[in-house]
């Protein structure tokens, strides 16, 4: 247990803001994981969501007035700055194929009885990731991140409603990709 | 899409979420933004100081605009030096004199005013009748004019003349009437 096990983010990101560099750590150990997450489920780079984890907490660092703890929670503001700097990334690296080693399935090295499951998940995650980005971040949010509707809402700056249906049909293409996956696989 | 269908998909999203649950980034971004921290710590400081003095700039500014001025004012309200004169006996001849309408001298300049003081080491002689003047008397009103003046003018007015002075002139003040005629003048050595 820290000093700052029972301060909230917006604690945190206060004494930060005045120079303290250990509650800036321990708002960056509470928070990087899931931003790191979402990232990895939108791009499918680990080295991107490296990148954008590290971006996200750079403008906190340097703009640490920009967050407005009346118009939400922390995490969804940090959220928030994630989704702009990997869209923009996906939309700059659209020209090229990548080929981080930890996207690609190693069956070589998978014993007998994991191998179904993790072709599986694999299958998941082109799928997911093969989801127009409007979809992907709705299905990423609210599936794989299980955020609310109202918090997947304030990331996405859409409303309620708009989230509701961007998931639903992000799962309906989803059930299709996987579908005609699944009838590759089996000829 | 069929129920079947989305508990199979949100199964396999659970899967996939679990498998990335333990994925965090590398240390070496903890340590990278703690070095951005600390640069943005000394930026924000010199900013916070910049602010606090443009903040205030303007009220320094008069401050010391204030305390300039203020310098100013008293020096000039201090009295001059007073002139060290040493009373001369003139001619016989000229103790009739009139007496000399006292006439203020004119302003110095500010520059002048600011200039250190020294001490006025300035001597002068009494006012001499200029001969063949007309009469100047109380009533009237004049101005007195600072020139400089052969040395050897001090002779007509009975004066000694220091042969070993190097400078061939002398200063002296002119009593000048209103009609521009010169009445009286007094011989000024420093």
């Amino acid at each position: 247990m820290t000093r700052f096990s029972n301060q909230s983010d917006g604690s945190l990101l206060h004494l930060a803001a005045t120079g303290d560099e250990e509650a800036f750590v321990e708002l960056y150990h509470r928070r990087q994981a899931p931003v790191y997450r979402f990232a990895l489920h939108m791009s499918g780079s680990a080295s991107m969501a490296e990148e954008v984890t590290q971006e996200v907490f750079m403008t906190l660092i340097r703009n640490t007035a920009g967050f407005d703890a009346s118009r939400g929670p922390l995490a969804a503001y940090l959220y928030g700055i994630a989704r702009n700097h990997v869209l923009r990334s996906i939309e700059r690296d659209r020209p090229y194929v990548a080929i981080d080693n930890d996207t690609v399935l190693t069956t070589g090295e998978t014993p007998l009885g994991d191998l179904t499951r993790t072709e599986a998940i694999e299958s998941v995650r082109q799928a997911v990731l093969s989801l127009p980005a409007s979809y992907r971040e709705a299905v990423v949010l609210c599936d794989l991140q299980e955020m609310s509707y109202a918090d997947a809402a304030g990331v996405m700056a859409v409303p309620v409603g708009t989230v509701r249906s961007r998931l639903n049909r992000g799962r309906a293409l989803l059930v299709e990709k996987l579908r005609v996956s699944s009838a590759r696989c089996s000829v | 899409m069929k129920p079947g269908n989305e508990e199979a998909l949100l199964a396999g999203l659970k899967a996939l979420a679990d498998s990335v649950a333990e994925d965090a980034p590398a240390a070496s971004i903890e340590a990278a933004l703690r070095r951005e921290f600390r640069r943005h710590g000394k930026l924000r400081n010199r900013s916070n100081f910049a602010n606090l003095s443009s903040k205030y700039f303007k009220y320094i500014l008069l401050g010391t605009a204030a305390a300039v001025l203020t310098g100013v004012f008293l020096t000039d309200r201090q009295p001059p030096p007073p002139i060290q004169t040493k009373a001369l006996r003139p001619p016989a001849a000229m103790q009739h004199l009139p007496e000399v309408v006292a006439v203020p001298a004119r302003q110095a300049s500010a520059k002048a005013r600011r200039r250190p003081a020294t001490p006025n080491r300035e001597v002068t002689t009494e006012f001499f009748a200029v001969p063949y003047a007309p009469q100047f008397t109380s009533e009237d009103r004049g101005q007195l004019v600072r020139v400089r003046l052969p040395r050897e003018s001090m002779r007509s007015f009975g004066l000694p003349v220091n042969e070993d002075r190097v400078t061939p002139v002398v200063n002296a003040d002119v009593l000048v009437g209103e009609d521009g005629v010169a009445r009286a003048i007094r011989f000024v050595r420093y």
